[in-house]
Protein backbone atom coordinates (compact mmCIF):
# COMPACT_ATOMS: atom_id res chain seq x y z
CA UNK A 1 0.00 0.00 0.00
CA UNK A 2 1.26 3.51 -1.01
CA UNK A 3 0.80 6.55 1.01
CA UNK A 4 0.60 9.86 -0.45
CA UNK A 5 2.02 11.28 2.61
CA UNK A 6 3.83 8.49 4.70
CA UNK A 7 4.43 8.95 8.09
CA UNK A 8 7.87 10.27 9.05
CA UNK A 9 8.14 8.61 12.59
CA UNK A 10 6.48 5.32 14.31
CA UNK A 11 3.86 5.44 15.36
CA UNK A 12 4.02 4.60 18.86
CA UNK A 13 6.67 7.89 18.61
CA UNK A 14 3.27 10.01 18.62
CA UNK A 15 1.28 7.92 21.18
CA UNK A 16 4.06 8.27 23.54
CA UNK A 17 4.35 11.78 23.12
CA UNK A 18 0.00 11.91 23.31
CA UNK A 19 0.47 9.89 27.25
CA UNK A 20 3.31 12.11 28.32
CA UNK A 21 0.82 15.18 27.81
CA UNK A 22 -2.15 13.81 29.00
CA UNK A 23 0.23 12.35 32.47
CA UNK A 24 1.42 16.52 32.79
CA UNK A 25 -1.40 18.04 32.41
CA UNK A 26 -3.02 17.37 36.27
CA UNK A 27 0.69 18.80 37.34
CA UNK A 28 0.19 22.01 35.38
CA UNK A 29 -3.43 22.00 36.76
CA UNK A 30 -2.23 21.43 40.58
CA UNK A 31 1.34 23.94 40.24
CA UNK A 32 -0.90 26.92 39.07
CA UNK A 33 -3.51 25.99 42.03
CA UNK A 34 -1.41 25.75 44.25
CA UNK A 35 0.41 29.14 43.12
CA UNK A 36 -2.45 30.78 43.18
CA UNK A 37 -3.34 29.82 46.64
CA UNK A 38 -0.12 30.81 47.59
CA UNK A 39 -0.68 33.84 46.48
CA UNK A 40 -3.95 34.63 47.79
CA UNK A 41 -2.40 33.20 51.44
CA UNK A 42 1.10 35.55 51.00
CA UNK A 43 -1.38 38.53 50.53
CA UNK A 44 -3.36 37.97 53.67
CA UNK A 45 -0.38 37.46 55.56
CA UNK A 46 1.22 40.66 54.27
CA UNK A 47 -2.18 42.35 54.93
CA UNK A 48 -2.18 41.34 58.81
CA UNK A 49 1.89 42.12 58.95
CA UNK A 50 1.03 45.71 57.64
CA UNK A 51 -2.00 46.39 59.96
CA UNK A 52 0.14 45.73 63.11
CA UNK A 53 -2.12 43.32 64.06
CA UNK A 54 -0.51 40.62 66.31
CA UNK A 55 1.31 37.23 64.08
CA UNK A 56 2.11 35.44 67.18
CA UNK A 57 0.31 34.75 70.56
CA UNK A 58 3.48 36.82 72.10
CA UNK A 59 5.98 38.86 71.57
CA UNK A 60 8.69 37.01 73.17
CA UNK A 61 9.30 33.32 74.07
CA UNK A 62 11.76 34.02 76.66
CA UNK A 63 9.92 34.79 80.09
CA UNK A 64 11.15 37.43 82.10
CA UNK A 65 11.87 36.38 85.64
CA UNK A 66 9.03 37.52 87.38
CA UNK A 67 6.82 36.02 84.74
CA UNK A 68 8.69 32.72 84.85
CA UNK A 69 7.38 32.50 88.35
CA UNK A 70 3.70 33.02 87.27
CA UNK A 71 3.74 30.47 84.99
CA UNK A 72 5.02 28.28 87.61
CA UNK A 73 2.87 29.32 90.00
CA UNK A 74 -0.23 29.02 87.65
CA UNK A 75 1.06 25.58 86.56
CA UNK A 76 1.21 24.28 89.81
CA UNK A 77 -1.93 24.70 90.55
CA UNK A 78 -3.55 23.13 87.81
CA UNK A 79 -1.43 20.32 88.83
CA UNK A 80 -3.06 20.08 92.07
CA UNK A 81 -6.26 19.83 89.99
CA UNK A 82 -5.78 16.71 88.43
CA UNK A 83 -8.98 14.38 88.82
CA UNK A 84 -11.31 17.31 90.26
CA UNK A 85 -14.84 17.40 90.33
CA UNK A 86 -15.53 20.83 89.25
CA UNK A 87 -19.61 20.88 89.79
CA UNK A 88 -19.16 19.31 93.17
CA UNK A 89 -15.67 20.01 94.46
CA UNK A 90 -15.51 22.77 96.98
CA UNK A 91 -12.55 25.81 96.90
CA UNK A 92 -11.21 24.71 100.15
CA UNK A 93 -10.66 21.31 99.26
CA UNK A 94 -8.33 23.11 96.81
CA UNK A 95 -6.93 25.90 99.06
CA UNK A 96 -3.40 24.61 98.45
CA UNK A 97 -3.66 25.31 94.31
CA UNK A 98 -5.34 28.50 95.39
CA UNK A 99 -3.00 29.78 97.20
CA UNK A 100 -0.40 29.00 94.61
CA UNK A 101 -3.44 30.98 92.20
CA UNK A 102 -2.82 33.80 94.36
CA UNK A 103 0.72 34.30 94.45
CA UNK A 104 0.55 34.90 90.73
CA UNK A 105 -1.99 37.23 91.03
CA UNK A 106 0.62 40.25 91.30
CA UNK A 107 3.02 39.11 89.34
CA UNK A 108 3.46 39.76 85.56
CA UNK A 109 1.95 36.78 83.13
CA UNK A 110 3.61 36.56 79.68
CA UNK A 111 2.09 33.29 78.75
CA UNK A 112 2.81 29.69 79.75
CA UNK A 113 6.92 28.38 79.10
CA UNK A 114 7.25 26.93 75.55
CA UNK A 115 7.04 22.89 75.55
CA UNK A 116 4.75 23.40 79.12
CA UNK A 117 1.35 24.03 77.57
CA UNK A 118 -1.59 20.70 76.75
CA UNK A 119 -4.80 20.77 76.19
CA UNK A 120 -6.23 20.44 79.43
CA UNK A 121 -4.20 23.27 80.95
CA UNK A 122 -6.43 26.23 79.49
CA UNK A 123 -9.34 24.25 81.23
CA UNK A 124 -7.70 23.96 84.66
CA UNK A 125 -7.91 27.54 84.15
CA UNK A 126 -11.40 28.13 83.84
CA UNK A 127 -11.84 25.31 86.69
CA UNK A 128 -9.49 27.89 89.09
CA UNK A 129 -11.27 30.98 87.64
CA UNK A 130 -14.17 28.92 89.54
CA UNK A 131 -13.13 27.97 92.42
CA UNK A 132 -11.46 31.41 92.66
CA UNK A 133 -15.42 33.22 92.23
CA UNK A 134 -16.70 30.41 94.54
CA UNK A 135 -14.09 31.35 97.31
CA UNK A 136 -14.98 34.81 96.92
CA UNK A 137 -18.93 34.17 97.71
CA UNK A 138 -17.84 31.71 100.64
CA UNK A 139 -15.40 34.40 102.45
CA UNK A 140 -17.86 37.04 101.87
CA UNK A 141 -20.55 35.06 103.26
CA UNK A 142 -18.48 34.21 106.17
CA UNK A 143 -18.13 38.29 106.76
CA UNK A 144 -13.93 38.48 105.12
CA UNK A 145 -15.06 41.37 102.87
CA UNK A 146 -11.27 41.61 102.01
CA UNK A 147 -10.56 37.94 101.68
CA UNK A 148 -13.43 37.95 98.94
CA UNK A 149 -11.82 40.47 96.62
CA UNK A 150 -8.91 39.14 96.96
CA UNK A 151 -10.13 36.35 95.46
CA UNK A 152 -11.77 38.17 93.22
CA UNK A 153 -8.89 39.95 91.91
CA UNK A 154 -7.62 36.84 91.99
CA UNK A 155 -10.00 35.68 89.56
CA UNK A 156 -10.14 38.24 86.97
CA UNK A 157 -6.19 38.28 87.15
CA UNK A 158 -6.42 34.20 85.85
CA UNK A 159 -8.41 35.53 82.83
CA UNK A 160 -4.64 36.34 81.31
CA UNK A 161 -3.85 32.79 80.94
CA UNK A 162 -6.82 32.21 79.14
CA UNK A 163 -7.67 35.35 76.74
CA UNK A 164 -11.17 33.25 75.20
CA UNK A 165 -12.65 31.89 78.27
CA UNK A 166 -15.85 33.35 79.83
CA UNK A 167 -16.80 32.06 83.61
CA UNK A 168 -20.23 32.97 84.64
CA UNK A 169 -18.21 35.82 87.03
CA UNK A 170 -20.65 38.81 86.34
CA UNK A 171 -23.42 36.77 89.10
CA UNK A 172 -20.43 35.85 92.21
CA UNK A 173 -19.11 39.51 91.41
CA UNK A 174 -22.74 40.63 92.08
CA UNK A 175 -23.11 38.75 95.31
CA UNK A 176 -19.63 39.60 96.30
CA UNK A 177 -20.15 43.47 96.00
CA UNK A 178 -23.53 43.49 97.89
CA UNK A 179 -22.32 41.38 100.87
CA UNK A 180 -19.06 42.60 101.01
CA UNK A 181 -17.86 46.29 101.96
CA UNK A 182 -13.65 45.78 101.85
CA UNK A 183 -11.01 48.07 103.05
CA UNK A 184 -9.87 50.60 101.04
CA UNK A 185 -6.61 49.28 100.10
CA UNK A 186 -8.37 45.86 98.95
CA UNK A 187 -10.97 47.30 97.03
CA UNK A 188 -7.96 49.28 95.20
CA UNK A 189 -6.02 46.13 94.67
CA UNK A 190 -9.32 44.30 92.95
CA UNK A 191 -10.18 47.50 90.89
CA UNK A 192 -6.46 47.35 89.44
CA UNK A 193 -6.82 44.24 88.89
CA UNK A 194 -10.24 44.83 86.67
CA UNK A 195 -8.78 47.75 85.39
CA UNK A 196 -6.16 45.62 83.70
CA UNK A 197 -8.54 43.41 81.82
CA UNK A 198 -10.95 46.24 80.99
CA UNK A 199 -10.16 47.13 77.62
CA UNK A 200 -12.23 48.55 75.05
CA UNK A 201 -11.36 47.15 72.43
CA UNK A 202 -10.43 43.63 74.34
CA UNK A 203 -12.81 41.28 72.21
CA UNK A 204 -11.00 42.81 69.37
CA UNK A 205 -7.56 41.93 70.87
CA UNK A 206 -8.35 38.17 71.93
CA UNK A 207 -10.09 37.46 68.59
CA UNK A 208 -6.68 38.49 67.00
CA UNK A 209 -4.66 36.39 69.35
CA UNK A 210 -6.83 33.64 68.36
CA UNK A 211 -6.13 34.32 64.93
CA UNK A 212 -2.10 34.43 65.57
CA UNK A 213 -3.19 31.12 67.14
CA UNK A 214 -4.13 30.03 63.63
CA UNK A 215 -1.17 31.87 62.33
CA UNK A 216 1.32 30.24 64.35
CA UNK A 217 -0.50 26.48 63.06
CA UNK A 218 0.37 27.63 59.97
CA UNK A 219 3.71 28.31 60.63
CA UNK A 220 4.26 24.75 62.49
CA UNK A 221 2.54 23.34 59.32
CA UNK A 222 5.19 25.13 56.86
CA UNK A 223 8.10 23.50 59.02
CA UNK A 224 6.21 19.78 58.86
CA UNK A 225 6.29 20.34 55.06
CA UNK A 226 10.01 21.10 54.51
CA UNK A 227 9.83 17.29 54.86
CA UNK A 228 8.50 15.71 51.73
CA UNK A 229 5.35 13.98 51.98
CA UNK A 230 3.43 13.16 49.29
CA UNK A 231 0.24 13.63 50.83
CA UNK A 232 1.02 17.36 52.52
CA UNK A 233 2.23 18.07 48.90
CA UNK A 234 -1.02 16.70 47.34
CA UNK A 235 -3.02 18.63 49.58
CA UNK A 236 -1.41 21.68 50.11
CA UNK A 237 -3.61 24.19 47.69
CA UNK A 238 -6.63 23.15 49.26
CA UNK A 239 -5.14 23.67 53.21
CA UNK A 240 -3.73 26.98 52.09
CA UNK A 241 -7.65 27.41 50.42
CA UNK A 242 -9.15 26.92 53.69
CA UNK A 243 -6.68 28.83 55.74
CA UNK A 244 -7.49 31.60 53.38
CA UNK A 245 -10.91 31.15 54.08
CA UNK A 246 -10.42 31.52 58.03
CA UNK A 247 -8.03 34.42 57.40
CA UNK A 248 -11.16 35.98 55.49
CA UNK A 249 -13.70 35.36 58.19
CA UNK A 250 -11.34 36.82 61.04
CA UNK A 251 -10.79 39.69 58.53
CA UNK A 252 -14.73 40.27 58.82
CA UNK A 253 -15.47 39.76 61.91
CA UNK A 254 -13.11 42.43 62.72
CA UNK A 255 -14.35 44.81 60.38
CA UNK A 256 -17.85 44.15 62.10
CA UNK A 257 -18.83 42.40 58.73
CA UNK A 258 -21.07 38.98 57.79
CA UNK A 259 -17.83 36.54 57.19
CA UNK A 260 -17.93 35.82 53.09
CA UNK A 261 -18.82 31.87 53.29
CA UNK A 262 -20.63 29.76 55.81
CA UNK A 263 -19.76 26.52 57.40
CA UNK A 264 -19.35 24.82 61.02
CA UNK A 265 -15.92 26.24 61.17
CA UNK A 266 -17.59 29.69 60.82
CA UNK A 267 -20.49 29.12 63.30
CA UNK A 268 -18.29 28.46 65.83
CA UNK A 269 -15.98 31.21 64.83
CA UNK A 270 -19.33 33.62 64.66
CA UNK A 271 -20.37 32.43 68.14
CA UNK A 272 -16.47 32.54 70.20
CA UNK A 273 -16.69 36.57 68.24
CA UNK A 274 -20.53 36.58 70.00
CA UNK A 275 -19.23 35.28 73.49
CA UNK A 276 -16.04 37.95 73.08
CA UNK A 277 -18.29 40.77 73.13
CA UNK A 278 -20.67 40.03 75.85
CA UNK A 279 -17.21 38.92 77.79
CA UNK A 280 -15.73 42.56 77.06
CA UNK A 281 -18.89 44.02 78.22
CA UNK A 282 -19.41 41.74 81.28
CA UNK A 283 -15.38 42.41 82.45
CA UNK A 284 -16.59 46.84 82.33
CA UNK A 285 -19.55 46.08 84.22
CA UNK A 286 -17.85 44.24 86.82
CA UNK A 287 -14.90 46.41 86.84
CA UNK A 288 -17.71 49.15 87.31
CA UNK A 289 -18.85 47.26 90.09
CA UNK A 290 -15.88 46.28 92.29
CA UNK A 291 -15.23 49.96 91.78
CA UNK A 292 -18.56 50.53 93.76
CA UNK A 293 -20.66 52.13 91.05
CA UNK A 294 -23.90 51.13 91.27
CA UNK A 295 -23.73 49.85 87.59
CA UNK A 296 -27.07 48.03 86.33
CA UNK A 297 -25.89 45.67 84.08
CA UNK A 298 -27.45 42.69 81.97
CA UNK B 1 46.36 3.24 -10.66
CA UNK B 2 47.38 5.86 -8.36
CA UNK B 3 45.21 6.48 -5.03
CA UNK B 4 44.38 10.12 -6.72
CA UNK B 5 42.72 8.12 -9.17
CA UNK B 6 40.71 5.95 -7.14
CA UNK B 7 39.62 8.38 -5.09
CA UNK B 8 38.12 10.23 -8.17
CA UNK B 9 36.76 6.74 -9.47
CA UNK B 10 34.96 6.00 -6.26
CA UNK B 11 33.33 9.60 -5.95
CA UNK B 12 31.66 8.83 -8.88
CA UNK B 13 29.75 6.67 -7.15
CA UNK B 14 29.67 7.17 -3.80
CA UNK B 15 26.00 6.66 -2.24
CA UNK B 16 23.93 9.47 -1.71
CA UNK B 17 22.52 10.00 1.55
CA UNK B 18 19.19 11.41 3.01
CA UNK B 19 18.53 14.70 1.97
CA UNK B 20 18.94 17.67 4.73
CA UNK B 21 15.35 18.32 3.78
CA UNK B 22 14.44 15.12 5.05
CA UNK B 23 16.18 15.08 8.20
CA UNK B 24 14.63 18.21 9.28
CA UNK B 25 11.22 17.07 8.29
CA UNK B 26 12.03 14.24 10.81
CA UNK B 27 13.36 16.80 13.63
CA UNK B 28 10.17 19.00 13.01
CA UNK B 29 7.97 16.04 13.03
CA UNK B 30 9.14 14.71 16.25
CA UNK B 31 9.27 17.92 18.08
CA UNK B 32 6.09 18.92 17.17
CA UNK B 33 4.75 15.87 18.46
CA UNK B 34 6.47 15.87 21.74
CA UNK B 35 6.32 19.72 21.69
CA UNK B 36 2.99 19.83 24.09
CA UNK B 37 4.19 17.29 26.78
CA UNK B 38 7.68 19.81 26.30
CA UNK B 39 5.52 22.72 27.50
CA UNK B 40 3.76 20.95 30.28
CA UNK B 41 6.59 20.15 32.08
CA UNK B 42 8.36 23.44 31.87
CA UNK B 43 4.85 25.22 32.76
CA UNK B 44 4.54 22.57 35.84
CA UNK B 45 8.27 22.95 36.95
CA UNK B 46 7.61 26.93 36.75
CA UNK B 47 4.59 26.88 38.59
CA UNK B 48 5.21 24.38 41.21
CA UNK B 49 8.79 26.75 41.55
CA UNK B 50 7.03 30.19 42.10
CA UNK B 51 4.60 28.48 44.75
CA UNK B 52 7.36 27.33 46.05
CA UNK B 53 9.12 30.94 45.97
CA UNK B 54 5.54 31.98 47.57
CA UNK B 55 5.77 29.53 50.33
CA UNK B 56 9.43 30.77 50.69
CA UNK B 57 8.34 33.68 51.45
CA UNK B 58 4.90 33.26 53.55
CA UNK B 59 7.04 30.86 56.09
CA UNK B 60 9.56 33.44 56.34
CA UNK B 61 7.01 36.20 57.49
CA UNK B 62 4.54 33.92 60.15
CA UNK B 63 6.20 33.63 63.67
CA UNK B 64 8.85 31.12 63.81
CA UNK B 65 8.34 27.99 66.27
CA UNK B 66 10.29 28.95 69.68
CA UNK B 67 13.03 26.08 70.42
CA UNK B 68 11.71 23.40 72.75
CA UNK B 69 15.12 24.36 74.52
CA UNK B 70 13.14 27.46 75.92
CA UNK B 71 11.44 24.81 78.19
CA UNK B 72 12.92 25.45 81.56
CA UNK B 73 14.68 22.86 82.52
CA UNK B 74 14.44 20.44 85.38
CA UNK B 75 16.88 22.07 87.92
CA UNK B 76 15.39 25.62 86.91
CA UNK B 77 12.20 24.34 88.39
CA UNK B 78 13.09 23.81 91.85
CA UNK B 79 12.59 25.83 94.58
CA UNK B 80 15.54 28.38 95.64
Amino acid sequence: MIHDKPPLVRPAFGRRAAVAFLVLLPFVVHGLWDLVEARRLRARIDAIAASGAPMATRRSWQLSAPAAEADRYYRAAAALLTGVRIKTARPDEYADALAYVDRATDLPFEGFAPGTSYSYLSGDMVSLMLFCERRAIDRAERGDADGAFASLASAARLTRTHPWATTPRLESVRRVVTQATPSAAARARTVRAFADIDRPNSAAESLMLNRALLLEQLSSDEVSSRRPRIDDWLWRPWTDHLAVRRLDEYAALLADQAPPSRDAMTDSLVAMWGGLQKRQAMIHCEHHLVAGASTVCN
Amino acid sequence: MTDAELEALLGRYRPVGPGTGLRRRLLVSRVTQWLPAAVAFVLAALLYLSASTQRLYIGARLPAMPPITLAPQPEAMQQP
